[in-house]
């Protein structure tokens, strides 16, 4: 063997290492984040339990349901529909982990984008996870990091142009992914529209009053600290804005409308004539186009020196906070979110839903997002991979058939 | 899905195809940086034969 050959070889086997490594930890986003039910979790469900043709796919998704002891309304919250909008996910998770209900029923989908934590957005530079601290190490938990869209590997490929069910509006390709264009779904149709079907599915067994989608924008886009109703249920935003100011939260209020097809607020609303639905917006610098170093502080503590230049120069559509739009303040505005829409509900529609244990926007910004998460038992690991994505699935169960 | 599949496939076997050229190239040359070099050409395609799809 040449001296040339050997280096040669050497370079092969360094390469072989590198891409293995490299595989092994992206492949640890296929795994699923550890959830722990709070006390007030009375039945964890699969969305695949209301659409089966989900069971086995990435597309399926825990369903969390907190009943209360006396009867009321039925609040649906949909958390990481957006898998890179961090609060929307963690005010699900606080929900799920630490709120009890007295009264009605309050069902959480924390991840409804399953498929989109399998994978990051390309060219973001995002990272694969976030720890929110619950130490003052800043020890605790860690979550996925997840994409926008679902993984490209599921519904391979976008078409040039992406045409939504049924109102035929037309969105660029890759929107096909999003499930946030998906609504109302249909069973033999896209993935993300199975997906947004089995939602359907669940709306129609568990006669869903209210529903919110929890979402993050970048600072720079107009609509965020804010919240979109469906037309129909614009007295009950209404209200709820005027709860906000209560707990001196100013949050805007739109209607969603009509020609902006496929979204959740809109296409479940107009699906069910009895639905309050409703979508809100946090600002997450880690989204935003003009951010400077893209890692997990970013999205956790919210610090950035060219959002706070953008902000004095009067850039931004909704004021900056000083010191950075940290989790605990958009957590925090999510769930007094939450309590106010329910007050709203009761108020306008005598519809009740009734909060036990929640945490208010002052307690987490006093405590942080970390304190009111499960610890995790000693001794849990986190669960295995329980689908491939796109190609080795289909591979696999060409195999197991 | 077979049109997934069978793309898949023949971008499978095309990856295969330019690591196998890359592999040729680097066991020839008598360049010991042009060989260290080629490792940020093969890591991507490897990744791309292990996972990426």
């Amino acid at each position: 063997m040449t001296n040339g050959s050997k280096t040669g070889w050497t370079v092969i086997g360094a390469s072989a290492v590198i891409s293995l490594a490299l595989t092994v930890n992206y492949a640890q986003m296929w795994r699923d984040d550890i959830i722990v039910p709070g006390p007030g979790v009375t039945q964890v469900k699969w969305l695949s339990d209301y659409n089966p043709s989900l069971k086995g796919t990435l597309g399926d998704t825990r369903v969390y349901v907190l009943e209360g002891k006396e009867p009321g309304g039925t609040f649906l919250v949909l958390g990481g529909t957006h898998c890179d909008e961090t609060a929307g996910f963690a005010a699900a998770l606080v929900v799920v982990e630490h709120a009890t209900v007295q009264k009605g029923r309050v069902i959480v989908i924390p991840q409804t984008n399953n498929t989109g934590w399998t994978n990051n957005y390309p060219q973001e530079a995002h990272p694969q996870f976030v720890t929110i601290p619950q130490k003052a190490n800043g020890e605790g938990r860690v979550f996925r990091f997840g994409s926008r869209t679902g993984n490209s590997g599921e519904l391979w490929p976008d078409p040039e142009v992406f045409i939504q069910f049924p109102h035929k509006q037309k969105y660029s390709g890759e929107e096909i992914r999003n499930p946030n264009r998906a609504y109302p779904g249909r069973p033999a149709g896209t993935f993300q529209e199975n997906v947004a079907y089995g939602i359907q599915l669940l709306h129609r067994a568990e006669h869903v009053d209210m529903q919110i989608d929890l979402h993050e924008g970048q600072p720079e886009y107009p609509f965020v600290n804010a919240v979109s109703s469906h037309k129909r249920a614009a007295d009950v935003g209404s209200g709820a804005v005027l709860e906000m100011q209560m707990a001196d939260l100013n949050i805007g209020m739109e209607t969603s409308p009509d020609s902006f097809r496929g979204l959740s607020n809109l296409e479940m609303g107009d699906m069910f004539p009895h639905l309050y639905a409703f979508t809100s917006e946090t600002m997450n610098p880690a989204q935003g186009k003009i951010r400077g170093i893209t890692d997990e502080y970013l999205t956790v503590d919210g610090v950035d020196a060219f959002y706070d230049k953008a902000a004095k120069l009067g850039y931004l559509f909704a004021p900056w906070p000083e010191g950075g739009s940290p989790l605990k303040l958009r957590v925090g505005r999510n769930i007094q979110l939450l309590q106010a829409l329910t007050t709203s509900l009761a108020e306008s529609k005598g519809i009740e839903i009734g909060w036990g244990r929640i945490p208010t926007y002052r307690d987490l910004m006093a405590n942080g997002v970390g304190h009111y998460l499960a610890s995790v038992p000693e001794g849990t690991e986190r669960p295995g991979i329980r689908a491939l994505p796109g190609f080795w699935r289909y591979l696999s169960q060409s195999w197991a058939r | 899905m077979p049109q997934y599949m069978i793309i898949m496939g023949l971008y499978t076997v095309l990856t295969a195809y330019i690591l196998y050229l890359v592999f040729t190239i680097v066991l020839r040359s008598k360049n010991v940086w042009e060989q260290i070099m080629s490792i940020i050409v093969i890591v991507p395609f490897a990744m791309r034969l292990l996972f990426i799809k």
